[in-house]
C-alpha cells in the first residue's frame, strides 16, 4: 500500500459522507416532495438502504480479496482482458459523474452568486481547486474530508434555525395516506443522492485497517442519511410538501426566510460554506478515478500529474453541459447508470468470488 | 549590562566541527615553530591577544598564550592560568618532564575545563571558538583552557512574549545561559543535551535538546541528520536554522515553532518535542511542530481553565477575521449586498456613494497604508512608532474620510482586521493572516462569496498537506484526534490533561501516571 494514499477508518468514514452529500441537498427536498409529498422524509431513509447494502456487498469484495487494488481486484475476478475493459468503464462512470457534480455546482454557483461571471471561469476555478485537493494524495483527501465534514454541520445547523422559527409540523400529515407507486419513483430519485458509495471500491485498498472499514463505511452513510434527513423534514415542516414543489432549490429558499438578529439572512455563511462541501464530493470522486488509473498504470506516485489530466479532460467535459432545466432528466439517466455500475457491478463481482469460492490475502 | 562568565562552547569530542579547509597538520615542538605555522592566522587580526611567559618557578620554560579580546575572562586568565603556570613547581634537576602536559592539565590552571590539542586546525578552531590556547616549548600539544567570559545582555522580560501571571524570564544570546534557564525548570536526569556547530565560518554552537524517555528517537534522529546535513558558510540567527530545516519553503504557515520564554520550552519538552537553541539568537524552537500551536499562549495554561478556554477560542475568532473580515466586507458590498441587513445596509451606501474608487481598490488602499504603518512601527524605536500609529491610525483616517478617500466602514474594517492580527501569539501565525488576507481580498474582490470560499478551500488543502517529522501540521483537527481536542480550541482543565498529544510521535504517553480527582469530590 502507498504511503502518499493511506487514509484511516475514521477518514473513509468522512469521505463516504463526502462523496454523498452534495448538490442533492439543496433539491432532492423538491424533487422528492413532487413524487411523495410529504412522505418526502420516507424516500430518504428507504432510499439510504440501497447505499447501505452497497458498502456491504463492496466490504464482502474486499475482505475476501485483501491487498488487491481494484485494478487486480477485477483482474483476478474478471480475468485480465475484460477486467481491464470494466476497469476502464468504472473509471469513466466516476469521470461522468464528477462531470455531473461540477456542471450541477456551477450551475449553481451562476444561479446564487456569480450570474454575470462565464460559466467556463466558475468551473475552472473549481477545477484547480479540486486538482489542488487530489495532487496532494489520499492521505490529504482524508484530512481534508474530516476538515469539511464540520462544515456541513454548520450548513445543516443554518438549515434547522429557519425551522425552529417557522415550522409546522401538520406539514409532515398525514402519514398513512401513502402510495406505494409514489414512494418507489421517491425512493429511486434519492437513491442517485447517495451515490458515492461505489469510491469504496476504489478506497478499500487504501484503508490501514481494513476490519474497521465496514462499519466506518455504514456510519458515513449513516451521518449522510441524517444530513439529507434533516434538509428534507426542515424543508417539509416550512414549506410543506405542496409549497415546496413551487421551489428547485428550497434547501437555499428556507435560508430566506429566517431573521437572524444581527446577521439577518444567513445564506451567505451557507453558500460560504456549501460551496466547500459540494467540492468535497467532487474532490472524492475525482480523486477516485485518478487513484484508479493510477492503479491501472502502477504510478501511485504520479497521482498529481494525473489528477491533472483528469482535471482536464472533466474541465473539458463540463462544456457538454445541459441547462438547469434537463437535470430531472439527467438525475433518471444517472440514477440507472449508478444502479447500473455503482451497485450491480460490485453485486457481480461479488458473486463471481463466491461462485470461484476464492479467497485471497495478498497481506497474509 | 553585566559580566556574565560563560561556559564552553562544546569539547571538542562532542562537537561535528565542519573543518573550513584547514589543514590538519600536526604542531612542531619548537616554539618560534609554532608562531611561525600560527601567524598567517593570527597576526592579522587585532583582537588577538598573544601573551608570552615563562611556566615553572626554577626551570622556565618559554610559553605563550593566546585568545581573543573579550572573550576570555581576563580576570580568571590572571589569576586561575597564568599565575599557576608561572608558580608551576617544575626544578632544574628534574629537567623537562616527559609528561608536563598531562601533569598540568590534572594539576596547572585551577580551572575545570582543562584539555589539549596537537593539531593546526584544532587549535585555530579553539582560538576562534573563544577558548585559551597556551603552548610550550618543545611540547607538541596544546593546553586548551575555557575561560570563556565577555559581556552579554542581562536575562530580561520577552519583549514578544509578555504574560502577567508567567514567568519574566526570556532567553538572551548567549547559548549556555539559555541551555542553564531549561535545566532550572526541567531538573529531570533525562533531559539530553546535544551540541553541535553549524557554519563553516561562523561556527555558531546549537544545542538540540529532549527528554530522553519522552520524546521520540526517529525524530531526534532525524533532526540530528538535518542539522548535520547544513553545510553553509554561517548561520547568524536562529532564523537561518529554522529555513533550512522546515520542509515546505514557499508555505505562507510557520511551520516551526520559535518561542522566547524558557518555560514555554520546557512545557514543549515535556510533551516530547525536541528543542533547538542558537547561540546568538534570544528564542529556541521546538520540533515536532502543529499549526495549533500558534494560537496557545504560555497565558493560557497559567489563568484559570475557563478564561483560558476563552482566550484561546478568541484568538481562533481573531485570525479568522484578521484573515477574512476585508474579504467579507467587499463580498457582501460588492456581490450581494441583498445579503446586508437592511438598517447596516443604508449607512453604509450612503458612507461609500462620496468615494470615487471600486470597494476593492478602496480596501486594497487601506490595507497597503496599514501594512506600511505596521512595518514602519514595527522598525522605529517605541516613542516614534507609537506616534506614527497614531498618525496614521487617528489622523490620517479621518482626513481619508473628510476628503471621500475612503468610507468609515472601510477604516473600521481595516483596523479591526489590524487589531486582530495583533491577538496571535506567536509572530510567524501574525505574520501569515498579514500576508494571507491578500489573495482573499483578491479572490473576493474577482469573485464573490465563490472567490472568498475557493480561496479559503486552499487554505484548508494547504494546510491538511503539510506534514513534518511524521506529524501532520493540522492535528488534532485534520487526522482528527479527539484525545488531542482537550487542548485545542478550548483547553480543559491541567488535570485532565493526563496523556501527552496523540497528534505527536512520543515514546511516552502517559502525562499523569494516576489520573486524581485531586480533592474535588471529597464531602
Amino acid at each position: 500500500m502507498s504511503g502518499l494514499h493511506h487514509i484511516n477508518g475514521r477518514q473513509l468514514m468522512f469521505i463516504i459522507t463526502g462523496g454523498q452529500v452534495g448538490t442533492a441537498m439543496l433539491a432532492l427536498p423538491a424533487i422528492l416532495s413532487r413524487e411523495a409529498g410529504q412522505h418526502a422524509w420516507i424516500c430518504v431513509l428507504l432510499g439510504a438502504i440501497v447505499p447501505i447494502l452497497n458498502v456491504i456487498i463492496i466490504e464482502k469484495l474486499g475482505s475476501r480479496h485483501l491487498g488487491l487494488n481494484v485494478v487486480q481486484l477485477f483482474q483476478a475476478l474478471l480475468g485480465r482482458v475484460l477486467g481491464y475493459a470494466m476497469i476502464i468503464v468504472f473509471i469513466i462512470y466516476l469521470a461522468l459523474s464528477a462531470i455531473y457534480f461540477i456542471d450541477a455546482f456551477a450551475r449553481l454557483i451562476q444561479l446564487f452568486m456569480l450570474p454575470r461571471t462565464p460559466f467556463w471561469i466558475t468551473v475552472l476555478l473549481a477545477m484547480v481547486c479540486i486538482v489542488y485537493a487530489g495532487s496532494k494524495g489520499g492521505q490529504v483527501v482524508g484530512r481534508i474530508n474530516e476538515t469539511l465534514f464540520f462544515g456541513l454541520v454548520l450548513s445543516l445547523i443554518a438549515i434547522v434555525i429557519p425551522a425552529l422559527y417557522h415550522h409546522d409540523p401538520t406539514n409532515l400529515l398525514p402519514l398513512g395516506e401513502l402510495d406505494a407507486r409514489e414512494l418507489l419513483r421517491g425512493i429511486f430519485y434519492s437513491i442517485f443522492a447517495f451515490a458515492g458509495t461505489e469510491i469504496l471500491l476504489v478506497l478499500y485498498s487504501q484503508v490501514d485497517k481494513p476490519e474497521q472499514v465496514k462499519s466506518a463505511a455504514l456510519k458515513g452513510v449513516g451521518l449522510s442519511t441524517a444530513a439529507y434527513l434533516i434538509v428534507t423534514i426542515c424543508c417539509l415542516l416550512v414549506f410543506g410538501a405542496e409549497r415546496m414543489v413551487r421551489y428547485s432549490w428550497p434547501g437555499v429558499t428556507i435560508l430566506k426566510i429566517a431573521q437572524v438578529p444581527v446577521l439577518e439572512r444567513l445564506e451567505f455563511y451557507f453558500l460560504a460554506i456549501w460551496v466547500g462541501i459540494v467540492l468535497r464530493r467532487i474532490i472524492n470522486v475525482i480523486f477516485s478515478a485518478a487513484l484508479a488509473i493510477a492503479q491501472l498504470f502502477k504510478a501511485e506516485d504520479k497521482i498529481a500529474s494525473i489528477m491533472l489530466l483528469i482535471g482536464a479532460a472533466i474541465f473539458s467535459g463540463s462544456f457538454i453541459s445541459p441547462t438547469v432545466m434537463q437535470y430531472d432528466v439527467l438525475l433518471e439517466y444517472f440514477s440507472i447508470v449508478y444502479l447500473l455500475i455503482g451497485m450491480l457491478l460490485p453485486l457481480l463481482l461479488l458473486l463471481i468470488s463466491w461462485f470461484r469460492k476464492e479467497v485471497f490475502d495478498v497481506g497474509a | 549590562m553585566r559580566i556574565i562568565p560563560r561556559k564552553p562552547v562544546s569539547p571538542p569530542n562532542q562537537t561535528q566541527s565542519k573543518s573550513g579547509g584547514l589543514p590538519e597538520d600536526p604542531m612542531p615542538l619548537k616554539l618560534n615553530d609554532k608562531n611561525k605555522l600560527l601567524a598567517p592566522y593570527l597576526d592579522k587580526n587585532e583582537d588577538i591577544n598573544k601573551k608570552d611567559f615563562l611556566l615553572g618557578l626554577e626551570l622556565k620554560i618559554p610559553a605563550r598564550s593566546v585568545y581573543l579580546n573579550q572573550v576570555v575572562d581576563k580576570d580568571a586568565f590572571q589569576r586561575h592560568v597564568l599565575e599557576p603556570l608561572m608558580k608551576y613547581p617544575l626544578t632544574v634537576q628534574e629537567g623537562l618532564p616527559p609528561a608536563l602536559i598531562n601533569m598540568l592539565v590534572n594539576s596547572g590552571p585551577s580551572v575545570s575545563q582543562v584539555q589539549t590539542a596537537s593539531t593546526l586546525k584544532e587549535i585555530i578552531h579553539h582560538i576562534f571558538d573563544g577558548l585559551l590556547v597556551v603552548f610550550l616549548d618543545g611540547y607538541q600539544e596544546a593546553l586548551v583552557i575555557d575561560i570563556h567570559g565577555g559581556e552579554f545582555r542581562t536575562v530580561d522580560e520577552p519583549p514578544g512574549e509578555r504574560t502577567t501571571r508567567g514567568p519574566r524570564e526570556g532567553f538572551i544570546e548567549n547559548l549556555d545561559i539559555n541551555i542553564s534557564m531549561i535545566r532550572r525548570r526541567l531538573r529531570d536526569p533525562k533531559l539530553v543535551v546535544k551540541k553541535t556547530i553549524v557554519g563553516r565560518r561562523t561556527r555558531t554552537p546549537v544545542a538540540y535538546l529532549y527528554i530522553e524517555d519522552i520524546a521520540s528517537p526517529e525524530v531526534v534522529e532525524n533532526l540530528r541528520q538535518r542539522i548535520d546535513a547544513i553545510d553553509v558558510d554561517g548561520i547568524v540567527a536562529a532564523g537561518y536554522l529554522e529555513q533550512y530545516l522546515e520542509k515546505s519553503p514557499w508555505s505562507l504557515f510557520p511551520q516551526i515553532f520559535s518561542s522566547e520564554r524558557p518555560d514555554r520550552l520546557v512545557a514543549k519538552l515535556m510533551e516530547g518535542r525536541v528543542v533547538v537553541i542558537t547561540h546568538g539568537t534570544p528564542l529556541a524552537f521546538s520540533v515536532p511542530t502543529l499549526a495549533l500551536e500558534f494560537f496557545q499562549a504560555s497565558e493560557d495554561y497559567y489563568e484559570r481553565t475557563v478564561y483560558g478556554s476563552i482566550t484561546r477560542f478568541t484568538r481562533f475568532l481573531a485570525f479568522f477575521l484578521a484573515v477574512s473580515l476585508p474579504s467579507i466586507y467587499l463580498s457582501l458590498f460588492s456581490f450581494h449586498p441583498e445579503l446586508v441587513p437592511f438598517k447596516l445596509l443604508l449607512p453604509v451606501a450612503q458612507a461609500r456613494s462620496q468615494v470615487p474608487f471600486p470597494v476593492l481598490i478602496e480596501v486594497l488602499i487601506q490595507e497597503f497604508i496599514i501594512q506600511l504603518t505596521i512595518e514602519s512601527g514595527l522598525r522605529l524605536p517605541g516613542a516614534i512608532g507609537q506616534t506614527v500609529g497614531v498618525v496614521a491610525g487617528i489622523i490620517l483616517g479621518q482626513a481619508a474620510i473628510a476628503a471621500n478617500l475612503a468610507s468609515p466602514a472601510v477604516i473600521i474594517v481595516i483596523s479591526v482586521t489590524t487589531i486582530a492580527t495583533f491577538v496571535m501569539p506567536s509572530s510567524g501565525m501574525l505574520l501569515a493572516s498579514r500576508i494571507l488576507r491578500l489573495p482573499l481580498i483578491l479572490a473576493s474582490g474577482a469573485f464573490g462569496i465563490y472567490g472568498f470560499s475557493l480561496a479559503w478551500l486552499f487554505i484548508v488543502i494547504h494546510v491538511c498537506s503539510l506534514e513534518d517529522f511524521q506529524t501532520p501540521y493540522y492535528a488534532p483537527f485534520a487526522p482528527l484526534r479527539w484525545q488531542d481536542l482537550k487542548d485545542a480550541a478550548v483547553r480543559v482543565p491541567l488535570w485532565m490533561m493526563n496523556k501527552r498529544p496523540v497528534s505527536l510521535p512520543v515514546s511516552n504517553l502517559t502525562r499523569e501516571v494516576k489520573s486524581e480527582d485531586y480533592g474535588r469530590n471529597d464531602q
